[in-house]
């Protein structure tokens, strides 16, 4: 190339109207070492261009990033597992309730029976039953009631 | 996508990235970081990885905005992308001025001293040797703003090689 050639370039460099090409033609034209002194004005630009471009980087090495991906996908299928535990869980749990709860509906309805009886040796059996049951039962309650009572004395004594 | 290609694609543009990522945030350690990201970014997006048209432009838009981040995370506040010319800076390196180029230091101050958008467009076509339409897919600008600002550019240039001419 001629220093007209360089000229015309140059004037379309400076009014961003060069292709790549052109580009190309100057920055080797510049990095050639034979640069006229008409056209050195424009030489420190091009050699700013050119140690720019040589910077690299080496000492970054692509890889995939494991270590975080893999800590991600693995806190994520914690969740979902400890998701679907919970999930069996209180289906679980509401299952047991219902079936409870329709167990009890039923004990009720047997012990809500009303039964009548005509013959009243009869009636005063039933009836001497059922007031065992409860005195039974009272008996059951108060025996625990004292020895709940003599651990309370047992403990103001400690005090 | 295949992490094997994944690298052999990043590979083949990571200087491109790092000098890119260089010019915006302004020093290594900020660059690296924001390639460390990056690399995060593409895997995680590695099943559509492939339906990207440019890869190389998508990862050089991503690498600006994640250097963007950098830069507002650095300031502590969320200026203007044309302030950011302050912090990203790099003097010229001792080097140069040991090599007593007064033109080339002088060159170099006003890379540094272009506005943010202008900065971006001259390495991107300059250093990095990009087209118009590929610059306008990384900055975000149509191609008529990117040839109005490039031009822009150089005509600073122009002017400010003409002046030291005078002074000499």
């Amino acid at each position: 190339m001629n220093n007209t050639e360089i000229n015309n370039l140059l004037n379309k460099y400076w009014n961003a109207e060069t292709n790549i090409h052109e580009e190309l033609k100057l920055k080797e034209y510049y990095n050639s070492g034979k640069v006229a002194e008409e056209h050195q004005d424009a030489a420190p630009l091009f050699q700013i261009f050119k140690m720019e471009s040589s910077i690299n980087a080496s000492n970054i090495e692509i890889k995939a990033p494991t270590e975080t991906l893999a800590r991600e996908s693995r806190v994520y299928q914690l969740n979902k597992s400890w998701r679907a535990i919970a999930a069996v869980f209180v289906i679980a749990l509401a299952s047991i309730f219902v079936v409870k709860s329709t167990l009890n509906t039923g004990n009720t309805s047997k012990k809500a029976t009303i039964v009548n009886v005509e013959d009243p040796e009869e009636a005063l059996a039933y009836t001497k039953m059922a007031l065992a049951m409860v005195s039974k039962n009272y008996r059951k309650g108060s025996d625990k009631l004292s020895i709940g009572m003599e651990n309370v004395n047992k403990m103001n004594i400690i005090k | 996508m295949r992490n094997e290609t994944i690298i052999k694609a990043l590979e083949g543009y990571k200087d491109k990235l790092y000098r890119f990522s260089l010019k915006i945030v302004g020093n290594q350690f900020d660059a690296e970081d924001v390639l460390q990201e990056l690399m995060i970014k593409v895997w995680k997006k590695r099943e559509d990885f492939a339906q990207i048209e440019n890869q190389e432009a998508w990862c050089m838009t991503v690498t600006r905005n994640l250097c963007i981040d950098k830069i507002r995370k650095r300031k502590g506040d969320t200026k203007d992308i044309s302030d950011y010319h302050t912090i990203s800076d790099r003097s010229p390196t001792p080097d140069i001025i040991a090599e007593d180029k007064e033109s080339l230091s002088m060159v170099m101050k006003l890379l540094n001293e272009l506005p943010q958008n202008q900065k971006e467009i001259i390495h991107l076509r300059d250093i990095e040797g990009y087209t118009y339409k590929e610059i306008s897919e990384i900055i975000g600008l149509t191609e008529e703003q990117v040839k109005v600002n490039l031009f822009r550019a150089r005509q600073k240039f122009k002017e400010k090689i003409k002046h030291l001419n005078l002074q000499r």
